[in-house]
């Protein structure tokens, strides 16, 4: 790994300029995937695009280059030590020592540093994270705003922060680096600016260091950027391996960005696209320095922590103003209407067929457990051979096989027989119905955090034999979706079906997005996706929906409240001049109302009518099949229960005839 | 042991059978059911669609005062609905409605504040929507019954079929009149 180079890039917050054809031409020149690409080049920080060897990576950086994508292409150099935690420190005119454990550390005034400051119980990134992607499923990517432009450095400090100097040479080479743990160093050293707040005690060293540095660079992305081996896991106090985990993503970030540094960006800052340049990252702009000015930037101006949060207001303030300028543009896009919050997730449904399932192994691994219990290891051994030797065991296999053999044939019998209704015309009663699939809430599967109609998330841990057992599964279930065709649109609710999604991801926990970057972990998860937009196959149970809203007799009582609280209206039901409304002339207004709501209804039912999705839902009945199915054709379907069928019936056939071969040898 | 295995598997085939037997049986009367509903399902429409027209014709009467022919047509069209015993008649009656409909609509063009009127606009569209829905659900039978025909010529559902008498069904056929070509004439009068 250390051998391949890196090609790390700067994202774009929304897509460029014919995007879709960059994709394109990274794939057809260096088989990157595209969707692949396209999440690492959208976002808000900074992604690695690419590793491998220098030659290709030069390559793929030429064609970055030709596009004008602000890139770097670097030999990243392994960390060979960490930084040194301090205990307290001096100042002087010229330079100020930290204390370590065993040695001093020395910085020179008028040298170069670059500080990482970073919330390293990951908490932070993990709410930044869910914040941009909770706008992104709810209002879509072009509405993500740069709601955090709170100070961040306030809210890392807010967090259990770590802050490291790393000191650079002329070179940009790291020659040594400190860590500092808020409270645990002696303030004494920051004279006058010192507090009882081990916070406002951090944010003081910062300052120092940076007004006694002609360069420096303060990076706060950590856990947010795409970058290998920098990721954070969230960690709570007492647990030790996450804490450790993230201080060593921690050090392999200060010294990526050294690298970074040391290499400057490709093209130059100065090749820029202006129109990029007012669009910065929101992470790269909102914290602190930003990468875009790591290589070239910071050398020219002395970056101050005071100059660079009002440099940070006014770069997102100018990038909040280019926003908006962007969407006053003449072509006024409509806001992106915004999708309810889904209920809540469910474990996977407890159908029958499961309940039966459950049960039998439940029975045999306690009947199993009762046996070790009483240590009649012997009897367990001599079980286990009569069953198997007696043909007992193959048998029950046989007759599982047959079963659910002919359970797959007749559930593909039952999609053949049953034809294709249109949405708009659909009656009630078991139909089937194909189109594409549109959400309903803002739905977004829980690790990879895509935008999806279904997903079935299931978590996997390494047992004593290093192998994957799933733990447990949950479930969309509970979030309905809609399924559109060329004549209207119909709500499918899928809890109870039987949905074989089309998309599978796995991943590891602390992993973010679909980027993967360790593999040595004992916990992973799969998820199974139906992806927004996708054609679906259903075959399900249509039946009307509760009605919501008021009765009519609330509708009457609340336009008749209306009424009270509307004198000049009331007026008109004053037939005789009197100033009052006499029972009589109630009456009347009454009947009116009456018959004005029951009107307006029945206007509002008949167009309701043509919105099947509002009151006809399809979904499962008791004894009944639901089946949503990611699939490009019902054929393809059909045959995939044909050779399900077929494969469990041969096998039940050879299991029946071991089963008698061994039990005529047993009785022998 | 050979004779014994054999055995075993050939009653497993058995039994196989008898249930893939049962399947296509069940499978025969489940699509047998459907069509029936399919059926149904249509009529429940065309019901919609009658009781849609009063209001559409009393709309019609007060702009429509020189259209007093093709208002009556469908008044009988609708009556002939109502009055119909047997299957054909009603099937006829139901085309006719079809007709005197695309008609009225047709006559409508030459109306503007007719056509202008909230009501008509909203009742033509309800019928013109339920003409779309009863055109899908035709559709829709004549699936079920391609499905069912197709099945009783199909091996080794044609066994079962025949030992147990499953009859072809028929597919809903348009009026014979509405498959001639359009004549168009651009003579000008």
């Amino acid at each position: 790994m250390s051998q391949d180079s890196l090609l790390i890039v700067q994202q774009y917050p929304q897509p460029p300029e014919r995007f879709e054809g960059f994709l394109r031409l990274l794939f057809e020149r260096h088989q990157l995937d595209m969707f692949q690409s396209r999440q690492r080049l959208l976002g808000r920080s900074l992604a690695q695009l690419a590793q491998g060897g220098r030659t290709e990576m030069e390559k793929v950086s030429a064609t970055l280059a030709e596009s004008a994508y602000v890139h770097w292409l670097i030999d990243p150099i392994s960390p060979t030590f960490s930084p040194k935690r301090i205990y307290g420190f001096e100042t002087s005119s010229s330079q100020v020592v930290f204390a370590c454990r065993q040695e001093e550390v020395v910085f020179s005034k008028g040298g170069t540093v670059l500080a990482v400051l970073a919330d390293v119980s990951g908490g932070l990134a993990d709410k930044l994270m869910a914040r941009m992607l909770a706008g992104n499923a709810y209002r879509g990517r072009d509405a993500v705003r740069h709601e955090d432009q709170q100070p961040l450095l306030s809210m890392i400090l807010q967090g259990q922060p770590v802050l490291d100097f790393y000191l650079l040479d002329d070179s940009k080479k790291i020659t040594a680096a400190v860590r500092v743990f808020p409270g645990r160093f002696n303030p004494e050293g920051l004279g006058e600016a010192a507090t009882l707040s081990s916070r406002k005690n951090l944010e003081a060293l910062l300052r120092l260091m940076e007004e006694g540095s002609v360069a420096f660079q303060l990076h706060t992305e950590l856990g947010l950027a795409l970058l290998p081996g920098c990721q954070l896991r969230r960690a709570d106090k007492n647990d030790q391996d996450a804490l450790r985990h993230n201080l060593n993503g921690m050090t392999r970030y200060g010294w990526l960005m050294a690298d970074l540094w040391r290499h400057g960006s490709l093209p130059r800052k100065s090749d820029n696209r202006e129109g990029q340049a007012a669009e910065p990252s929101l992470l790269g702009t909102l914290l602190a320095s930003p990468l875009l000015a790591a290589g070239e930037l910071a050398e020219d101006t002395q970056v101050g922590l005071h100059p660079l949060m009002n440099e940070i207001a006014t770069a997102t303030a100018g990038n909040d103003n280019a926003l908006s300028a962007s969407r006053e543009a003449p072509e006024q896009r409509a806001p992106a209407p915004m999708l309810p919050a889904p209920p809540p997730s469910a474990p996977a449904a407890w159908t029958a067929r499961r309940i039966w399932t459950a049960a039998a192994f439940g029975g045999g691994f306690l009947s199993f457990m009762l046996l070790l219990m009483v240590d009649q290891s012997d009897l367990v051994d001599q079980i286990a051979y009569h069953s198997i030797a007696s043909g007992a065991a193959p048998f029950v296999l046989a007759v599982l096989s047959f079963y659910y053999g002919f359970y797959h044939l007749r559930i593909k019998r039952k999609i053949e027989n049953t034809p294709t209704s249109r949405i708009r015309s659909i009656a009630m009663g078991m139909v089937e119905v194909k189109g594409k699939a549109l959400r309903k809430y803002a739905l977004v599967t829980p690790m990879s955090h895509m935008p999806c109609v279904y997903y079935r998330l299931t978590r996997y841990r390494k047992d004593k034999n290093d192998r994957w057992q799933a733990v447990s599964v949950t479930t969309s279930d509970n979030a309905s979706f809609f399924l559109e065709d060329d004549t209207g649109r119909i709500e499918i609710h899928p809890a109870g079906g039987r949905v074989r999604a089309g998309t599978r991801q796995e991943g590891f926990p602390g992993q973010i997005g679909l980027t993967r970057f360790d593999s040595d972990q004992t916990e992973k998860w799969q998820e199974e996706i139906i992806i927004e937009g996708t054609l679906l196959y259903v075959l399900g149970f249509a039946a009307g929906k509760q009605e919501e809203g008021d009765t009519l007799r609330e509708e009457v009582q609340t336009a008749l409240r209306d009424l009270k609280h509307d004198p000049q209206r009331l007026q008109e039901f004053d037939l005789d001049g009197d100033g009052e409304i006499c029972v009589d002339e109630w009456d009347v207004a009454r009947a009116q109302i009456e018959e004005q709501v029951y009107h307006q209804r029945m206007m509002k039912r008949s167009q309701q009518r043509r919105r099947q999705e509002d009151h006809i839902v399809i979904g499962q009945q008791p004894g009944r099949p639901l089946i949503i199915a990611e699939t490009h054709s019902e054929t393809h379907l059909t045959g995939n229960y044909r050779n399900t069928a077929a494969g469990l019936l041969l096998l039940s056939t050879m299991l029946l005839g071991a089963s008698i071969y061994l039990l005529l040898d047993y009785l022998n | 042991m050979t004779g014994w295995i054999t055995l075993g598997v050939l009653l497993l085939l058995l039994v196989a059978v008898i249930i893939y037997t049962i399947i296509i049986y069940n499978g025969f009367i489940a699509l047998k059911n459907t069509i029936i509903q399919d059926w149904s399902n249509i009529d429940v429409l065309l019901k919609q669609r009658y009781d849609e027209l009063p209001k559409l014709i009393k709309v019609c009467e007060g702009y429509m005062q020189h259209e007093q022919k093709t208002l009556e047509a469908v008044v009988k069209a609708r009556s002939m609905v109502n009055s119909a015993r047997t299957d054909e008649q009603q099937l006829q009656a139901q085309n006719m409605l079809t007709d005197t409909l695309k008609s009225l609509f047709m006559v409508v063009e030459r109306y503007p504040d007719l056509k202008a009127d909230a009501g008509f606009r909203q009742l033509s569209y309800r019928i013109t929507e339920i003409e779309d829905q009863i055109a899908d659900r035709r559709e829709l039978y004549n699936a079920s019954v391609t499905i069912y025909n197709t099945r009783l010529g199909q091996f080794p559902d044609l066994v079962i079929a025949n030992m147990f008498k499953f009859q072809p069904s028929t597919l809903w056929m348009i009026d014979p009149e509405h498959r001639q070509d359009v004549t168009v004439s651009f003579a000008t009068g």
